[in-house]
């Protein structure tokens, strides 16, 4: 009970202080202290592993700003020039005044603020700058613009995440429920025919490319079928009705879902048959057995629940290569979200926004592993103790 | 030797390396047949020759009156006259056996010649079931060395003029002349003063083409999913092989020294696995625009650690052992120790590593050259699906061009992962029987 009001209580005031950086952590700090009070081990392990993915950031971040700093440079100093430009040719009287002579005196103005702000010094010199301003996306495309004709990396990108993590996301859950639920039957039925269907499944998961698969089905489906059309999350123009649109909508959906899905689901379900299989094999098992208890209790109290931080750990490292393999599969299917992106961008080679994605898929794995390792942690009763 | 006869007992593992092994004859076959064609895989002007994007000669099967195969004509005869002494006339004649309903894509007439002083002039004349065309009346220098009946405009229009000539509707040059099945000859004349020495052959662009086909540029997408294959090989098996070295000194040293420097390795472990591969793959290879050997080096440097982790718990275990303490005993050094007691241990499991990250090793570098960011002048399977999705190789229909690159990349990767599986059953007992 008083779980449950601390946990909706937390989950309130994160919810309140949202949009407030300093006054969203006092929430995070109080469940810190309540940890540390109620299970010092517990908390203190999952204190560790946030410290960890703050460390991963921290590293790829660095690793980013030292090998793209010079062009970092060049951008913001491109980013100011604009900026003095605008500043200067927005007042009449004195773009009158200086006739001629205006490019001259913006180039000295711009070269005024690049040394305030330091630009002229080496990377290292400006790491903290340069770091902030790729957390924050806070660069400007050299090429590439969203939708509403915006050339900053952040809006850019936030315009494709949504359509990345509904893809992903929803591919990922049916994987999982169709990935355990085969694993578990395959893992009761040893030798059945679903049995060497998941192994099949779980050899295709291993040996074929996802983007491939989905070329393949874009042949099959789409040109020689006609059941699904080739790409892209629309039709051109969509249509109006709200039915007709959703209707459109999770026709495009199918094909991308389907791919991820028939590749990744194989995977899941072998290593939940070969850590349950593993199970079985316990001698608690046996003991189990012999006490005479009913083989539902058995299944569901001895040989799931202990099966469940290894399978955890295995999902985190499939959803792992499936996320690098969805990045490529978007681009197959012209779906709009950051794969694609990266494509674009690596085709027009926009470093700013190539720096921006990486930070985010960076930022969406880590977040990932994390939320999957402190499940681990609660589920497994040894850490818990 | 043991564990590759336990390996041969096993289904699994026998077909893995039946597939591995046939793969790899296959290989060192194709790079030693094929080898010219390695420089030639970027050089669209040669595979502008043949056909674009027509699928594979046996579709014919299917449609035996409509897939026209692409062919090279040899000249059935020369002749050679001299005129009024000083003069010489050359004559190759051309037989074609016309028997399908359909044109074909394109002719194709190589001219070549050798002259001292005076260029020779050309003439080309096509003579059909009861017609007669002269397509070309030039002087060498004035031609091409390759001559496109459909593509070159002096040819083009002498044959559009003389098909309007005589009511022929056709839009294009080869469905004028072939519209019907029959014999049909060209003839190539050399006509010059003094000496000079000529040659010349004859493509017929078909609408079929080989074993697999062609990709939009006219590249032969048989030779180069065969010339892939030592490629494909050479990255998944040496990229692994890196890693699992890798991967097994980092296992050894964490497991064997323990204490602070396996806590201070174990973190650096737990931080490098949140890393995730590709993006930062994508970032450095931009920024490097490596060679096929650094691709190799970075892909592995992102894939050790699972390898590290089931070193060091083995190595945990192994350096209890009475045989570990005994050597300790009579004051063996550590390196002793690794090398002779420890590294055999892990050597078959490590096998087993290897054989187990090819796949991954393949797919990544498959995926890098998708990208667009591989090594562009190593003809890998990668860059032709890479091409194929640029050139809309699904959304047209263009099977073969799909097909072939992706089972390919599959097969590696199932041969190395059946043997990496059946390896594992044999290592760890505990999985045996399942």
């Amino acid at each position: 009970m008083i779980k449950a009001i601390v946990i909706a209580l937390f989950i309130l005031a994160s919810i309140l202080t949202f949009t407030y950086p300093l006054l969203s952590l006092i929430p995070w700090l109080l469940l810190l202290v309540i940890g540390l009070k109620y299970n010092k081990q517990l908390t203190l392990m999952i204190l560790s592993r946030v410290v960890d993915s703050a460390i991963v950031l921290l590293i790829v971040l660095i690793v980013t700003v030292a090998l793209f700093g010079g062009t970092i440079a060049q951008i913001k100093k491109a980013m100011i020039y604009e900026s003095v430009k605008r500043t200067v040719m927005s007042n009449p009287q004195l773009v009158q005044k200086l006739g001629p002579k205006i490019n001259e005196v913006i180039k000295k103005l711009a070269e005024q603020q690049i040394k305030a702000q330091g630009l002229d010094k080496p990377w290292y010199a400006n790491l903290p700058n340069y770091l902030m301003s790729v957390v924050t996306l806070d660069l400007r495309s050299q090429v590439l613009t969203s939708n509403s004709g915006s050339r900053l990396v952040r809006d850019i990108i936030m315009e494709r995440l949504p359509n990345t993590v509904l893809l992903f996301t929803t591919a990922t859950i049916i994987t999982a429920i169709v990935g355990i639920a085969l694993g578990l039957v395959a893992a009761r039925k040893r030798g059945s025919f679903i049995d060497k269907f998941v192994t099949f499944a779980a050899l295709i998961s291993a040996s074929f490319p996802m983007w491939w698969i989905g070329m393949l089905s874009i042949e099959i489906f789409s040109y020689q079928l006609k059941l699904f059309p080739s790409g892209g999350m629309l039709s051109v123009p969509p249509p109006k009705q709200p039915l007709a649109l959703a209707l459109d909508f999770l026709r495009h959906l199918a094909l991308p879902l389907l791919t991820i899905v028939a590749v990744s689901f194989g995977g899941w379900a072998y290593v939940t048959r070969s850590i349950l299989v593993g199970a079985t094999k316990e001698d608690y098992v046996l003991a189990a057995k012999a006490r005479g208890l009913a083989e539902r209790v058995i299944l569901i109290r001895h040989i799931l629940r202990p099966s469940l931080p290894p399978i955890l750990t295995m999902v985190a490292l499939s959803i792992i290569a499936s996320l690098s393999g969805a990045i490529i599969t978007e681009i197959v299917f012209n779906w709009p979200g950051m794969g694609l992106l990266y494509w674009q961008a690596i085709e027009t080679l926009d470093v700013p926004v190539i720096l921006g994605l990486t930070y985010m898929f960076t930022l969406i794995f880590v977040v990932t592993m994390l939320i999957l390792d402190v499940l681990y942690i609660i589920l497994e009763p040894r850490l818990r103790r | 030797m043991e564990t590759l006869k336990e390996l041969l007992s096993y289904k699994s593992g026998l077909t893995g390396i039946a597939i591995i092994v046939i793969l790899s004859i296959a290989a060192i076959y194709s790079y030693f047949a094929f080898q010219k064609y390695i420089a030639l895989w970027r050089n669209t002007n040669y595979w502008s020759l043949y056909p674009s994007a027509v699928p594979p000669e046996w579709v014919s099967a299917f449609n035996p009156h409509s897939a026209v195969p692409t062919k090279w004509f040899k000249p059935i005869n020369v002749l050679k006259k001299e005129l009024y002494g000083s003069a010489t006339n050359i004559t190759y004649i051309f037989k074609i056996n016309y028997k399908w309903d359909v044109p074909p894509n394109d002719v194709k007439i190589v001219i070549n010649a050798t002259y001292t002083k005076f260029a020779p002039a050309v003439i080309i004349k096509i003579y059909g079931p009861k017609f007669k065309v002269t397509a070309i009346q030039d002087t060498i220098t004035n031609l091409p060395n390759v001559i496109s009946l459909n593509n070159f405009d002096e040819a083009k229009n002498a044959i559009m003029n003389w098909a309007n000539l005589n009511n022929i509707n056709a839009t294009l040059p080869t469905a004028a002349i072939f519209r019907q099945k029959g014999t049909y000859y060209i003839t190539v004349t050399f006509v010059g003063i003094g000496k000079f020495k000529a040659s010349s052959k004859l493509l017929v662009d078909g609408t079929v083409y080989g074993l697999m086909g062609t990709d939009v540029f006219g590249r032969d997408i048989f030779i180069y999913t065969m010339l892939g294959l030592p490629y494909g090989l050479l990255i998944g098996i040496l990229t692994s092989i890196i890693a699992a070295t890798w991967g097994t000194l980092y296992g050894l040293a964490s497991g064997y020294f323990g204490g602070w420097v396996d806590r201070v390795l174990q973190r650096i472990l737990d931080v490098w696995y949140s890393i995730p591969g590709l993006p930062l793959l994508i970032l450095l290879t931009i920024l490097l625009k490596p060679n096929i050997w650094l691709i190799m080096v970075l892909i592995a440097v992102f894939s050790w650690m699972g390898v590290a982790k089931v070193v060091r718990s083995m190595v945990l275990q192994l350096k209890n052992e009475n045989y570990v303490l005994a050597s300790k005993a009579v004051g063996a050094t550590s390196r002793w120790i690794m090398l002779k007691h420890i590294l055999p241990q892990i050597a078959p499991f490590m096998m087993a590593q290897v054989a187990l990250g090819v796949p991954g090793a393949i797919l990544t570098e498959v995926s890098l050259d998708f990208l667009g960011l591989g090594d562009p002048n190593v003809p890998t399977w990668g860059w032709m699906l890479h091409d194929a999705n640029v050139y809309g190789a699904a959304v047209n229909g263009y099977w073969w061009w799909v097909l072939p690159p992706g089972i390919m990349t599959a097969l590696v990767a199932l041969g190395f992962a059946l043997i990496g599986y059946a390896m594992d059953v044999i290592l760890n007992p505990r999985l045996r029987e399942v």
